[in-house]
């Protein structure tokens, strides 16, 4: 089993308005190492109110997704990997923007970011979270999430892998089964995939695109991906949330 | 037209949204409505509440999140509970009685503590609570405890309280109870303070501030 994918991030319009980058960053892949595949998704948003939340935020996801990479080349199972593991993970990531930081003479702080993962095998699924965004999975019969998205007491408010508890804030989940479909994104979508008073999943969303994905010829980086970044950069979709939208999709297909 | 002609072109016409409510921002008045504010004043009051409510109204994204309750005091009445503000019922404040602040302020701390609760038992995200106190006087009840319910509320970002004294106002007292230095009112400028605080609601409902309260410099209504 394989994993066809796409992957990409809108800078929303709160960021356009004033000529700034986006703040998102998400990098994901599909792999085969030894006979073995692989898919690993790594998502981080950084935080609006910050001025170096998109640096933290690539920083988190590029080292995540090394440090993955290597286990796996060095012949890990995902299976084996413990949260003890996933947190060392994490910790290497929050020490990697932590110097950054410093090099730059610039706070901590003012690198604040979420950050998403999801790493696949035929025969098993690991899940981490810090923060808010969404890990979703299921098939054509219904979709759920792994974590509904922490937030704060406060509209806008949550936690960040360079938060100096973040430990507290790392939710770990395996699955012994991988899911069929699964997407991963960040907090400038949950309002409009998510529905927050049943806190479930918003189907008409997900089920269409993995249809499309799944129907699309080639690797999914094709005409599939415009469409959809254009539907997401819409006045419509940014008149309800103005923030930077990243989305990963992946669904598995059998090895050809 | 094929089948292949019209997915291209529509490949994800069938994607829907999820319907979400819009998150609120709440902002509760706390209005001195004592005999000492009979004449003038009182009608200036009046007159700023009501554009108060008309620029929110005229702004699509706050009339949708903004929500005002208003607390009159001398004696205390909940004019309006939380209310976007298309359901400004424009109450016409009279001026009568004594200056029961204490009470009306922890009448007011408790009607934001009930609106966070709906707010949460419906999933409806929001911003932290504004209250401003306006008052032309000195108290006329017990306020200690209401200051202490202030500090209380502010040290754990319950809420974030302001104090807006006009004319006699015991300023002294004001800064006893606000965390926040209190400002007070040039003159009668409640329409220019109403201006002011509608387009910092309006700023507010459409910024992701976490936790920071994004007020603009009070200028055209504060004394220096």
């Amino acid at each position: 089993m394989t994993w066809k994918h796409l992957s990409l991030s809108v800078t929303g319009k709160s960021h356009t308005a004033r000529n700034e980058p986006g703040q998102d960053y998400c990098r994901a892949g599909s792999l085969r190492v030894s006979d073995r595949d692989f898919f690993i998704s790594i998502a981080s948003d950084g935080a609006g109110s910050t001025t170096n939340g998109g640096v933290g935020a690539e920083i988190a996801c590029e080292s995540l997704y090394c440090q993955i990479l290597s286990a796996i080349h060095e012949g890990k199972t995902i299976s084996s990997v413990t949260n003890d593991e996933v947190r060392t993970w994490i910790s290497l990531s929050r020490e990697a923007i932590v110097a950054r930081a410093k090099q730059d003479g610039q706070r901590v702080k003012d690198h604040a970011c979420t950050l998403i993962g999801v790493v696949m095998t035929f025969d098993y699924a690991l899940f981490f979270q810090i923060g808010d965004g969404c890990i979703v999975f299921g098939d054509k019969t219904g979709y759920s999430t792994v974590f509904w998205p922490e937030q704060g007491e406060y509209a806008n408010m949550t936690y960040f892998v360079t938060d100096d508890d973040f430990l507290e804030h790392i939710r770990i989940d395996h699955k012994v089964s991988p899911p069929e479909e699964i997407a991963v994104f960040t907090d400038g979508l949950q309002n409009l995939v998510l529905s927050f008073s049943s806190r479930t999943v918003h189907d008409g969303f997900f089920r269409p695109l993995f249809a499309a994905l799944r129907s699309e010829p080639g690797n999914g980086c094709g005409s599939l991906s415009t469409h959809l970044t254009t539907l997401l950069l819409r006045d419509d979709v940014n008149a309800r949330s103005d923030d930077d939208k990243t989305l990963i999709l992946a669904v598995n297909i059998p090895v050809s | 037209m094929s089948d292949d002609t019209l997915y291209d072109q529509q490949p994800l016409g069938t994607v829907t949204f999820a319907e979400n409510p819009e998150p609120r921002c709440p902002c509760l008045l706390l209005l001195d409505t004592s005999g000492s504010m009979a004449g003038k004043a009182i009608a200036e009051l009046n007159a700023g509440l009501r554009s108060f409510y008309e620029e929110l109204q005229s702004d699509s994204l706050a009339v949708k999140r903004v929500e005002v309750a208003l607390v009159s005091f001398g004696p205390v009445r909940v004019i309006s509970e939380f209310n976007t503000a298309d359901f400004f019922l424009d109450p016409t404040l009279e001026a009568e009685g004594d200056t029961p602040l204490g009470e009306a302020i922890l009448k007011g701390i408790d009607l934001v503590r009930k609106r966070k609760e709906e707010y949460r038992a419906n999933g409806i995200s929001f911003y932290r609570p504004w209250i401003f106190l306006i008052t032309d006087g000195s108290p006329t009840d017990e306020w200690q405890r209401a200051a202490a319910a202030v500090r209380e509320g502010e040290s754990s970002k319950s809420f974030a309280f302001f104090a807006v004294g006009v004319q006699n106002a015991d300023m002294s007292v004001l800064r006893q109870i606000t965390v926040r230095q209190p400002l007070k009112l040039q003159g009668l400028k409640f329409r220019e303070f109403f201006q002011w605080l509608s387009n910092s609601m309006k700023s507010a409902s459409r910024s992701n501030p976490g936790d920071r309260i994004l007020l603009s410099p009070p200028s055209g209504w504060s004394e220096i």
